[in-house]
């Protein structure tokens, strides 16, 4: 295994660790389905990526 | 500006210069500003991150905030960390001088259950739940694990992740690292052919729930 | 430190931080406009799946009534429809929702 593995290795553990693991204290990011809250931090990154696609579209009218 | 939540600290001095402290009730909030249209998902703003923690790490232990909490003022940080602060300063008192290490294993689990063959709601729930928790590890591992790794630390337990991994989450006082980056070796040694990732430090991410006492 | 025996598998169950990290969107509006309707349903699959990964953390905890897994589980059901029933009106596979696209990069 070369060093160039070990290294994007040791990333996506740090990713994982950042993403996925935590106290969860920004109660506005409360999802919930089926009336059942699923209280879901990560949600605001991926919506995140949505508004930048939005800005995208803002800019070619 | 908004500022990025890290982590929850006991000193300013754990956390100056590497990034900016606000005080939050008896304790600090570590935070990375940025600017406000600054997207949360940006992978190198998210590496960036990794390191300001990995970092403020090495100076002390602290609590590590779930990413995505981003705060305009400091009173939005105490508002926020106020039901908690007392807990967490209790926590970081007594793991002052302790790190958290995860032992992550990857297990064969079964097949996911198609929706389609389910008609009740419930069914389907507990058929997911059950499939995801059923990921199993090899026992000749485990028991390397138990005797070689669970004895450094302070607190350990397994956990499911999900279908595809199953991880060992454990306490271990600092001043041990050297002792488990032995074992470690000595785990791999021991068991060539079972896939597992071990690392360490990380701050307190899982051992901060009573469920886990 | 990290130890590992380097495996596919291991890099296998990290896998959903990296689909969680969707690589930059493209700013040409050609590719925006054609790309949009798979990056909006990728991005609705990746929710489903992260509503399903939470609802497995709650099942859990142990704490929820009959009526609330039922109502949860229902609840994913219908969301497995819709992206079944999108991916239909869109003529897309679960392959071209896949959101990992590449190896994350490495710092230099």
């Amino acid at each position: 295994m070369s060093e160039h593995d070990n290294t994007e290795l040791a990333l996506v553990d740090a990713l994982d660790h950042l993403l996925d693991r935590g106290v969860v204290i920004a109660g506005e990011a409360v999802i919930s389905i089926g009336g059942v809250d699923l209280l879901y931090l990560g949600l605001n990154v991926v919506l995140a990526n949505v508004d930048a696609l939005v800005r995208v579209k803002d800019r070619d009218r | 500006m908004k500022s990025i939540a890290i982590g929850v600290h006991l000193r300013s001095e754990d956390i100056e210069p590497l990034a900016a402290a606000t005080p939050a009730g008896a304790l600090f909030v570590s935070a990375v500003p940025v600017p406000e249209d600054q997207s949360l998902s940006d992978r190198d703003l998210l590496v960036r991150i990794s390191g300001v923690r990995a970092a403020l790490l090495e100076r002390a232990t602290f609590i590590a905030i779930r990413y995505g909490f981003a705060f305009r003022s400091a009173a939005e940080a105490e508002a926020k960390c106020a039901q908690y602060a007392a807990k967490w300063k209790k926590l970081l008192e007594e793991h002052r001088h302790r790190v958290e290490l995860t032992l992550r294993v990857a297990a064969a689990g079964s097949a996911r259950p198609q929706r389609r063959d389910f008609q009740s709601g419930a069914e389907f729930l507990r058929a997911l739940h059950s499939s995801a928790r059923s990921a199993r590890v090899d026992d000749a591992f485990r028991a390397a694990v138990e005797e070689l790794i669970a004895p450094l630390c302070v607190k350990s337990h397994w956990a499911p992740r999900d279908e595809k991994s199953i991880e060992l989450c454990g306490l271990i006082e600092r001043s041990r690292l050297p002792n488990l980056s032995r074992a470690g070796q000595a785990l791999k040694a021991r068991c060539p052919h079972v896939p597992f990732l071990l690392s360490a430090p990380w701050p307190l991410e899982v051992f901060t729930d009573a469920d886990h006492e | 430190m990290l130890i590992t025996n380097d495996d596919e598998r291991l890099r296998e169950s990290l896998t959903l931080t990296e689909s969680a990290i969707p690589d930059r969107i493209s700013a040409d509006p050609e590719i925006v406009e054609n790309g949009l309707a798979r990056l909006v349903l990728a991005i609705v699959e990746l929710v489903r799946r992260l509503l399903e990964k939470q609802a497995l953390r709650r099942m859990d905890g142990g704490n929820l009534s009959e009526e609330e897994i039922e109502s949860l589980g229902s609840a994913l059901m219908k969301l497995e429809d819709k992206m079944t029933e999108l991916k239909g009106v869109f003529g897309l596979s679960d392959d071209d929702l896949n959101l990992s696209l590449g190896p994350i990069k490495t710092l230099d």
